[in-house]
């Protein structure tokens, strides 16, 4: 390849690339950004690529992995050109359909598009999709368009066209102009004016001067950076030329971070191909301006973002902030004129050449033009990198961008900006942000990430997380910050863990602002935003701690405590299973009781009691009520518990109309009562109240162990029959049997009142010589032999199943009623 | 790695540091390749270092011990890096780090006897959409619960080594 060796030469190539392409060509576009990496998509492209390999389709259709596209929670992604088909959630197993329908036939694969998780609605256009409706994505949209990898998907879609313009058709001065006149303003956090920032450099005396490209992202909880560098890394390397001419660089650096090797690796990829097609090295389109540039590898420590400590990495040295007595585009790098911008802030420069500054202040706030990439995390719905104008409220971002809260818990607050950030609550969700409006509200806009908090969690916490990754961080070379962080800490530690002291408080403040006033770097500065805003907006949080010991969120695990629901519980033994600590006492079909002196409070228990009996709490500043005695534990007796397995076991009844539909549908229905059913009482009523209301609303006989007899004329019911159990049993099973009144056998047998034992042993029977008849176990004991049976219940559950089929029958009979029989 | 000869070690510490020799400003550049290269900085690297390249020993160790990249201590086959940052923290990567524990049978920061997983945490690892996320030997997983993360550990326990 001959190197551009002027702005004609870039525009023919442009021309012959774009003519090259075929545009009917089907290209599949697969995101291998880290999101959705994690999600499987390295199989997905593996999958691609056989199946087109398996069709005959190699060279017919082109393959793009792309960088980040956004929702990253759709993920593995793909989109389908020239078409713009956007599927979501791809599996290895989906692409054969894929490929055979979207790109052989130009059909749509519906269950891959995007569906709405509220009203399921599939989405065809991207704009369809809420996640993106509502954004402006300058900056990101590229990412689907370009491989990474290729200088010529880029200068395809226009690339490097405003760095011909800035060397050809400007002067140094005037891109400075167009750049103040923008508005731009770092992107890196503080917001300072971008192109007062260049012409101080280029008005700084020293050579060489320097460029910096600040991809240090050291804050945990953001990626937009890294997703730009992966995905378009020649946008930023063309804003860092532009730059560099502005200011009259004639060396860069471009500063990753080690934990992005895949930034690394486009961005070292894409300064190789500038240089080889002229863009970039010596006599640049042959303008006479040259300018080289490096990939510096930071280590990874949120410190070395700061600029003092970035250029000190670069030099050799430890990545540690130094004094900033003159600003660093005086003296900077080697102590020489230096102009270091965050990688959004650079990517933004080819856009605001090529389209202009009043293009540019279009977008955003008067104070804050153009757009911002947020990472937007935490308890939202849709989560991902969103690029929106500045001015746009935090409601729009939370509700119509993020779909609202994950689980439809109630929001309490958004994080924004990182560890130097803050949180801001609810009464703000409309205010519009952008630089000044978040420094006002006690925030600032530091790294763009933007994390949701819903009611769970706790804010106090939220405090001391910051406050412990930011105590981690510090350098150690200044003492507010080393030793304010510290003891900072140290007291919110103590909060969460319920030894916090009214007095606590105010030292948090005289920390905070003596940080604030003494640090050396912006990081010991701006520390003390996460416990201030938490302070000032969840006040009644922090007392909460403090005075009731109590956590409102329930989150916090030394205030928690968890016990049994002895109503709830079902015996069914998870919970002791899991417990680590061997503190839940309790065998199969006992109620469990947790013992307080055990639990570590890791919440296992919590999360494997099954959803159906949601029996282990969890609560903050209360006492659990009393554990309930060894002997009132058993849920049934223990010898009954073994379950020999048959052919066939019952089928559950959960739902009362079950039984309802049974009874409707029998000929011949009748009731079997046991001795058991005397020994049941619940809220004053016994378990015969309900059995013989049952009976009388739904007109079934009732056959009857002679020691209910009593029992049951006291309540002016008269039993059919009255039999041992082991005589009800034979006359059942006996096909000849014409039931109690002599007309023909029964159909439906429901047993209730008899002893495990014994129904078990009748209904084996029944199940396997009288095939004809349906039993259904009313019994609250899951009995495996019957053809129905409930599940284990405790007893106010089976009494308010039992009432509910009474009153199910009620409301049945309002409408036509057949009397049968009645007792 | 920490099953290779002595003397393989030893070349190899020498290659990377024939490669930086003569420029300034590289320990961290150097000794982020000999972390890459070994799974760890031994104190023989910390010793060649000295001697060849004249950086005091005191120097060097502060480097590695600020760095959270770099490691004194011999790694696992199995890097276990469960991210802790704040997006990942606030979806419970708490109890998915307990979890972890459990699992591999050390506290984060250690490495098991038998040198197959080392459990570290991290502050970020990039796709905090996806929290919580863990990273093993760089295949990342997202969405993870407490027990799909087990499930994981168990299934690289379970492959013969
Ligand atoms: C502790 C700390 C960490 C920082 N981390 C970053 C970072 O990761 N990326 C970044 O661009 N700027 C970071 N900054 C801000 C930089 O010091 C600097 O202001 C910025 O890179 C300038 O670029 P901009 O004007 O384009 O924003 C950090 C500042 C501090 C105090
Ligand atoms: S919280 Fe943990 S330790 Fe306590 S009872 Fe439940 S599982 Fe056991
Ligand atoms: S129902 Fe819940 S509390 Fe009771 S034993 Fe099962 S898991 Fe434990
Ligand atoms: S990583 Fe694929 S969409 Fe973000
Ligand atoms: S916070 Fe866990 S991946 Fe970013």
């Amino acid at each position: 390849m001959k190197k551009l060796s002027s702005p004609s030469d870039l525009e023919e190539l442009r021309n012959k690339i774009i003519a090259r392409k075929d545009p009917k060509k089907p290209i599949v576009a697969v995101c291998v950004s880290t999101g959705c990496q994690a999600l499987g998509a390295q199989e997905v492209l593996a999958a691609l690529v056989e199946e087109i390999r398996k069709q005959g389709l190699e060279g017919k259709v082109g393959i793009r992995c792309t960088g980040c596209l956004g929702l990253c929670e759709g993920g593995p992604r793909i989109a389908i050109y020239p078409d713009e088909v956007f599927y979501f959630k791809v599996k290895p197993s989906d692409v054969p359909l894929l490929v055979s329908k979207t790109l052989l036939k130009g059909e749509i694969v519906s269950s891959l598009l995007y569906s709405d998780p509220v009203t399921g609605k599939t989405a065809k256009k991207l704009d369809e999709v809420p996640f993106y409706r509502y954004q402006t994505r300058l900056l990101l949209e590229m990412n689907a368009q370009i491989d990474p990898a290729s200088i010529e998907d880029y200068i395809a879609l226009g690339g490097y066209s405003a760095l011909a313009k800035a060397l050809f058709n400007m002067t140094p001065q005037q891109i400075i102009d167009e750049i103040k006149r923008s508005g731009l303003r770092g992107r890196g956090g503080g917001g300072f004016p971008t192109g007062r920032k260049w012409e101080t450099t280029r008005n700084a005396h020293g050579e060489p001067k320097y460029v910096i490209v600040n991809c240090d992202e050291g804050d945990p909880g953001v990626f937009a950076n890294r997703a730009l560098m992966e995905g378009n890394p020649h946008l930023i390397l063309e804003g860092l030329i532009i730059g560099a001419y502005a200011v009259g660089a004639s060396e860069g650096y471009v500063y990753v971070r080690e934990e992005y090797p895949l930034a690394v690796k486009h961005m070292q990829i894409a300064i190789e191909q500038a240089e080889k097609y002229g863009l970039l090295g010596e006599n640049i389109l042959g303008s006479g301006f040259s300018f080289k540039v490096k990939i510096h590898r930071g280590a990874g420590a949120f410190v070395s973002g700061e600029s003092t400590a970035l250029m000190n990495a670069i030099e050799g040295k430890v990545g540690e902030p130094r004094p900033k007595y003159i600003h660093t585009a005086e003296k900077g790098l080697w102590e020489k004129p230096t102009v270091l911008n965050n990688v959004e802030t650079w990517a933004n420069v080819p856009l605001i050449i090529n389209k202009g500054a009043d293009w540019f202040r279009s977008m955003g706030t008067k104070e804050s033009p153009g757009t911002k990439i947020f990472t937007l995390s935490g308890k939202v719905k849709n989560t991902g990198l969103i690029e929106v104008p500045m001015g746009i409220t935090i409601r729009e971002i939370v509700y119509k961008i993020g779909g609202g809260i994950k689980g439809d818990k109630k929001f309490k607050a958004v994080h924004i900006g990182g560890p130097s950030g803050g949180v801001v609550p609810e009464q703000h969700l409309d205010t519009p942000i952008d630089f000044d409006e978040l420094v006002r509200l006690g925030s600032m806009m530091g790294s763009g990430g933007i994390i949701v908090m819903d009611s769970d969690t706790c804010m106090v916490d939220t405090a001391r997380y910051f406050i412990d990754f930011l105590s981690g961080e510090s350098c150690g070379k200044c003492v507010p910050c080393r030793e304010g962080l510290k003891q900072a800490r140290r007291i919110l530690e103590e909060i969460v863990a319920g030894r916090g002291k009214p007095e606590h408080i105010k030292t948090l403040l005289e920390l905070a602002e003596t940080m604030r006033d003494a640090a050396l770097c912006a990081l010991g500065q701006t520390a003390a935003n996460p416990l201030l805003t938490t302070l000032q907006y969840f006040e009644d949080e922090y007392f909460a701690h403090i005075f009731e010991r109590r956590c409102p969120a329930l989150s916090c695990k030394d205030l928690l405590t968890f016990y049994i629901d002895p109503e709830k519980c079902s015996g069914c033994h998870q919970c002791y299973r899991t417990c680590p600590e061997q503190a839940i006492e309790g065998e199969q079909d006992q109620i469990h009781v947790i013992i307080q002196s055990k639990c570590n409070k890791c919440g296992q228990c919590y999360d494997v009691c099954p959803p159906e009996y949601k029996a282990v709490q969890k609560i903050s500043g209360e006492t659990p009520p009393p554990v309930i005695p060894q002997e009132y534990r058993w849920l049934k007796q223990p010898w009954q518990t073994a379950e020999v397995t048959q052919t066939r076991k019952a089928w559950v009844m959960s739902n009362p109309n079950t039984v309802v539909n049974l009874i409707k549908k029998a000929n011949k229905p009748i009731i079997v009562i046991g001795h058991a059913i005397l020994e049941n009482a619940y809220a004053d009523k016994k378990l015969i109240d309900h059995v013989v209301e049952l009976a009388q609303t739904a007109a079934i006989p009732i056959i009857a162990t002679p020691n209910v007899t009593g029992e049951l004329i006291k309540r002016n019911c008269k039993p059919a029959a009255v039999l041992s159990l082991m005589e009800i049993g034979s006359r059942l099973v006996d096909r000849e049997w014409l039931g109690v009144d002599g007309n023909g056998p029964h159909d439906l047998v429901i047993f209730v009142g008899l002893p495990y034992y014994m129904s078990y042993e009748i209904m084996s029977a029944l199940k396997n010589f009288a095939k004809n008849i349906v039993t259904v176990n009313l019994d609250n004991m899951y009995n495996p032999q019957s053809t129905w049976s409930l599940p284990n219940m405790s007893t106010r559950e089976w009494f308010n199943f039992i009432m509910s089929i009474v009153s199910k029958i009620k409301e049945v009979n309002g409408n036509v009623h057949v009397p049968r029989y009645t007792c | 790695m920490g099953m290779m000869p002595k003397e393989d070690v030893e070349a190899k510490i020498d290659m990377i540091i024939d490669k930086y020799a003569g420029k300034s400003g590289v320990l961290i550049q150097l000794l982020l390749e000999i972390q890459r290269e070994l799974n760890w900085v031994p104190r023989e690297a910390i010793k060649r270092i000295n001697e060849r390249l004249g950086i005091p020993e005191s120097e060097i160790y502060r480097v590695v011990s600020f760095y959270t990249a770099m490691s004194l201590t011999p790694r696992g086959k199995y890097l276990v890096r469960v991210c802790t940052g704040t997006a990942c923290y606030i979806r419970g990567a708490q109890r998915v780090l307990t979890a972890a524990e459990k699992a591999i049978g050390v506290k984060a920061g250690e490495t098991t006897d038998d040198l197959k997983f080392t459990l570290q945490t991290v502050n970020c690892l990039g796709c905090c959409a996806l929290g919580p996320v863990v990273e093993i030997n760089g295949k990342y997983y997202g969405l993870l619960t407490p027990k799909t993360l087990e499930n994981i550990i168990s299934n690289l326990r379970g492959e013969s080594s």
